[in-house]
């Protein structure tokens, strides 16, 4: 069953993937500081009729005080995330 | 020689990564790059104040230009359409983009108080031989352009500068690729900008809404969807919605499942990278328009894309 999955990737940034009758995955929009966002474009493809199928969204991801936002050379390191399943 | 700045769809509430420190909205590590380095004689908005237009998400986004709005203008986004009280002196407005920007006369963005609706927010710059329109096209799902409103069809014709020294502004754009994809809902203005017999009358146009980076080559009154004609038959469309809240994919593979739509553009095209649009109008005759490319956090200066460029000679 097609699915919308809604997910942080490894620098906390959330992300929209997509997930095909047959398990495939495609990244629909990332980069997104918080899930608002991907949430409503999950929301507005349904209500256009574009994908018929639930939205499945993770947690906001536990972080530590120390951990917080990840510094500049955290972030330079960054590349576009490979579409995720929530609950992955 | 006049350098203008286009940068849309990522300011306000919830916009609080990016930058060398990890920690500078990407707005505000593209506004501070323009103004220290770019030389501005105008900076655009290209609309969209998260999540709706209010003044809260104003007051943010008033921060994040560092409490500066002199040299700027906001066309409206469908984002600031969200907060839409229908008032019996003003009609229905984005409540929060007009309050706002009349509370800062110091900017470029003027509200026209003795007319009602969109038409308040439409306006015209003339700089260096060129004449820049900034037409309100927020309300596009609402009330496609121009919303009722037939005084803003005269207003763009009888404004127009002989010739095709005129560039249209707006948020949303005839041609994207992307979540939202092409907009047929704005082939009235896209129209409008032709005479009858088919002679373009804008160089190009400058839009956000998809948040991504799309350049088209020159496209046709009848038939902008098809194919690029010559620059005698057409207009270029810039798309540059990536200024900050996140990237829509254009892969292809999506398409099939109908979550991409729109053309594919044939000059340039980026799903990934945060831009800023240059638009230097070096004449009266002659503009360049190129993609300043910040990459994935706005950290530095950024890298102009060569092949990005448009050059516009009238």
């Amino acid at each position: 069953m097609a699915k919308l999955h809604i997910t942080q990737d490894d620098h906390s940034y959330w992300m929209l993937s997509h997930e095909g009758d047959d398990g495939t995955l495609t990244l629909v929009a990332h980069q997104f500081a918080t899930p608002a966002k991907p949430l409503e474009l999950a929301q507005e493809l349904i209500a256009e009729g574009r994908f018929q199928g639930p939205i499945v969204m993770d947690p906001p991801r536990e972080t530590s005080p120390a951990a917080g936002v990840p510094a500049a050379t955290a972030l330079a390191e960054y590349v576009t995330p490979k579409p995720r399943k929530a609950g992955a | 020689m006049a350098l203008v700045y286009w940068f849309a769809d990522g300011a306000g509430e919830d916009i609080t990564r990016g930058g060398s420190d990890g920690n500078t909205p990407i707005p505000t590590a593209l506004v501070r790059w323009i103004r220290a380095k770019g030389s501005p004689d105008l900076i655009v908005y290209g609309g969209d104040i998260y999540p709706s237009g209010s003044s809260k998400s104003f007051n943010e986004f008033f921060s994040q230009m560092d409490g500066d709005v002199r040299q700027m203008c906001e066309t409206p986004g469908n984002h600031d359409w969200k907060d839409d009280p229908d008032l019996p002196a003003t009609g229905r407005i984005p409540h929060g983009y007009d309050t706002f920007w009349r509370a800062h006369p110091e900017s470029k963005q003027p509200v026209d108080v003795t007319k009602k609706g969109a038409a308040r927010y439409d306006h015209f710059i003339d700089l260096d031989g060129w004449r820049l329109f900034f037409v309100d096209t927020g309300d596009n799902e609402t009330a496609a352009w121009p919303a009722g409103d037939a005084s803003r069809v005269t207003w763009l014709r009888t404004n127009l500068k002989p010739g095709r020294a005129n560039i249209l502004f707006a948020h949303h754009s005839r041609l994207s690729c992307g979540r939202h994809g092409n907009n047929d809902k704005l082939d009235a203005l896209w129209q409008a900008l032709f005479d009858p017999d088919g002679t373009p009358r804008f160089a190009f146009t400058m839009a956000g809404h998809d948040h991504n980076v799309s350049v088209y080559g020159p496209r046709s009154k009848e038939d902008p969807e098809h194919k690029s004609v010559a620059f005698a038959e057409g207009i270029h469309v810039v798309v540059n919605g990536a200024g900050g809240d996140g990237h829509y994919s254009q892969e292809d593979a999506l398409r099939l499942l109908f979550l991409v739509r729109g053309e594919k553009p044939d000059i340039f095209d980026d799903d990934d990278h945060y831009f800023v649009t240059r638009i230097n109008l070096s004449s009266a005759t002659a503009a360049d328009v190129d993609l300043l490319d910040f990459g994935k956090h706005a950290a530095g200066d950024p890298a102009p894309v060569p092949k990005s460029l448009v050059k516009i000679r009238l």
